[in-house]
């Protein structure tokens, strides 16, 4: 059987024109776009598109770039094909990626925490005392030592992302690092050090881990529809009510890509598709995983092999979810709190009858529904929930997920549930 | 100074104690990987204040030193006229 994991890359994977493609060919990337800009207030579409590398490039940039990037490619996969993955993980900056595509963070907070991130790390890099270099072709074990023979109280250097068997990157103070480096080479190792970057994943992150946490305490997280692998531990987040916690821990704590990719693997993950704009992670799974098939969505060719051999495979097609499937699933797995038989037969029994007898005739038809049938399906709903007497803040997760597991989002943004309470924490 | 010296001085960092030949191919080394490329052109466009496009985005350009030089030079007298 087919089991898929999402890959979500980090910093290093941009390109002026990322997301191009995707932007002129899909509604639904083009509308993940122009939500990114709306919500920081100047057009993001235009600097991944044209201008310089470097400008794309810098931290208040890029954070927000590569994650509209990767967001619209997942929507549009979901559009396309829509078979929802069991496994998300993402690299570094990608595990915010990761965290939106599996419902766990609001598109529009996600944006808005990535550019603070950004910003934050623009001022470690204008204090200028970190560097962070890949290493290729040295045993990680080996680098640990040299790092640690290196390594003073003052000048510190040390393993931040542990990427896969021969290759890791290391974070630190400039001349440590830079002294490492000197070391990799005379030991036959390659050395690409990434210039203006900050050490990230390392402690001297701690100050910028500590102000992120304070910006994360404000957001309104949500439950997982299916498992992100977490970059410091390589397992699941587990309670979606730790997730600020585990995002600010990631700033200073390596990044275990190599452990992430042996547990999917572990887990029986069959195909992994990178939800970016370049096959950088793809490249590790040859190297951590070469039994688990890789392709990128961001690339054509990769797109057009998954296109095939997803949608021609019906046990896959046969579970993608549609409003109406979702909403009906919904109505039946919520616990009622209601015990009013009149009540409940009337606003629960017989419209959750009516939407199932519409979905049937659906499925003789062999018809996919249409705007009008999708809004009595989550009206519905909403009457069936309000009867349970489920809670609010519940709903509003339900209905959260429904839409974007559908990539139905930006069609139904002005259903009332999500309008009036307009997502806000409830305290 | 010239624009093959500060070229050179960028790449030291990669090869340190390898003589690299201004035309000596950089990418048939096997000392950069798949990133190398983004931190090449970040430099060259903040060194020389210059805009790598999309198009000029050909290997070519940048397999030696004497292509990035010329690239360089091509891509200067452009913005001056």
């Amino acid at each position: 059987m087919e089991k898929i994991a999402f890959l979500f890359t980090g910093q290093g994977a941009q390109y002026v024109g990322m997301g191009k493609t995707f932007y002129d060919e899909y509604e639904v990337a083009r509308q993940t776009f122009e939500e990114a800009n709306d919500v920081l207030g100047f057009d993001l579409t235009k600097i991944c598109f044209e201008g310089s590398l470097g400008e794309l490039s810098k931290p208040e940039n890029i954070q927000p770039a590569l994650l509209t990037v990767s967001v619209a490619a997942y929507r549009v996969y979901m559009k396309e094909i829509g078979i929802a993955p069991h496994f998300y993980a993402g690299h570094s900056l990608g595990e915010y990626a990761a965290l939106t595509c599996s419902g766990a963070i609001r598109f529009s907070d996600a944006v808005k925490i990535v550019r603070e991130r950004g910003l934050l790390t623009k001022q470690i890099m204008e204090s200028d005392i970190g560097a962070m270099t890949i290493i290729d072709g040295i045993d990680s074990k080996l680098v640990e030592e040299e790092c640690k023979k290196i390594s003073t109280e003052q000048q510190f250097v040390s393993i931040n992302c542990y990427n896969s068997p021969l290759q890791v990157a290391v974070a630190g103070h400039k001349e440590a690092v830079e002294l490492l480096e000197e070391k990799v080479l005379e030991m036959d190792g390659n050395v690409t050090p990434l210039f203006r970057n900050a050490p990230f994943h390392s402690p001297l992150m701690q100050d910028t881990a500590e102000k992120l946490k304070g910006y994360l305490d404000q957001i309104t997280f949500f439950p997982f529809r299916n498992a992100v692998i977490s970059n410091p531990t390589a397992l699941p987040f587990g309670d979606y009510g730790t997730i600020a916690d585990k995002l600010a821990v990631q700033m200073v704590k390596p990044v275990k890509w190599q452990k992430t990719m042996q547990f999917l693997k572990k887990y029986g993950v069959t195909l992994a598709i990178e939800m970016g704009p370049k096959n950088v992670l793809c490249n590790l799974v040859k190297g951590n995983t070469p039994e688990i098939d890789a392709f990128c969505f961001g690339q054509r060719e990769d797109r057009n092999i998954l296109f095939d051999r997803l949608n021609q495979n019906e046990m896959l097609k046969k579970h993608v979810p549609t409003v109406i499937t979702k909403c009906l699933a919904v109505a039946v797995s919520t616990p009622n709190k209601n015990w009013d038989n009149e009540e409940y037969r009337k606003n629960v029994v017989e419209p959750y009858a009516n939407i199932q007898k519409m979905q049937e005739e659906l499925d003789e038809q062999g018809a996919l529904p249409t705007k009008e049938q999708m809004i009595e399906a989550l009206e519905m709903l909403r009457t069936v929930l309000q009867t349970k007497k489920v809670p609010v803040q519940e709903q509003i997760e339900w209905f959260h997920h429904i839409f974007e597991e559908t990539a139905t989002y930006y069609e139904f943004k002005d259903f009332d549930i999500l309008q009036e309470n307009k997502f806000e924490k409830v305290t | 100074m010239e624009i093959a010296q500060k070229v050179s001085g960028f790449l030291t960092r990669f090869f340190r104690k390898y003589e690299l030949g201004r035309d000596e191919d950089i990418f048939s080394l096997g000392f950069v990987n798949s990133l190398f490329a983004t931190q090449l052109i970040m430099f060259l466009e903040k060194e020389f204040d210059i805009t790598v496009e999309p198009e000029d985005m050909d290997l070519n350009n940048f397999r030696t030193i004497n292509a990035i030089v010329e690239f360089v030079e091509r891509k200067k007298v452009a913005i001056n006229n």
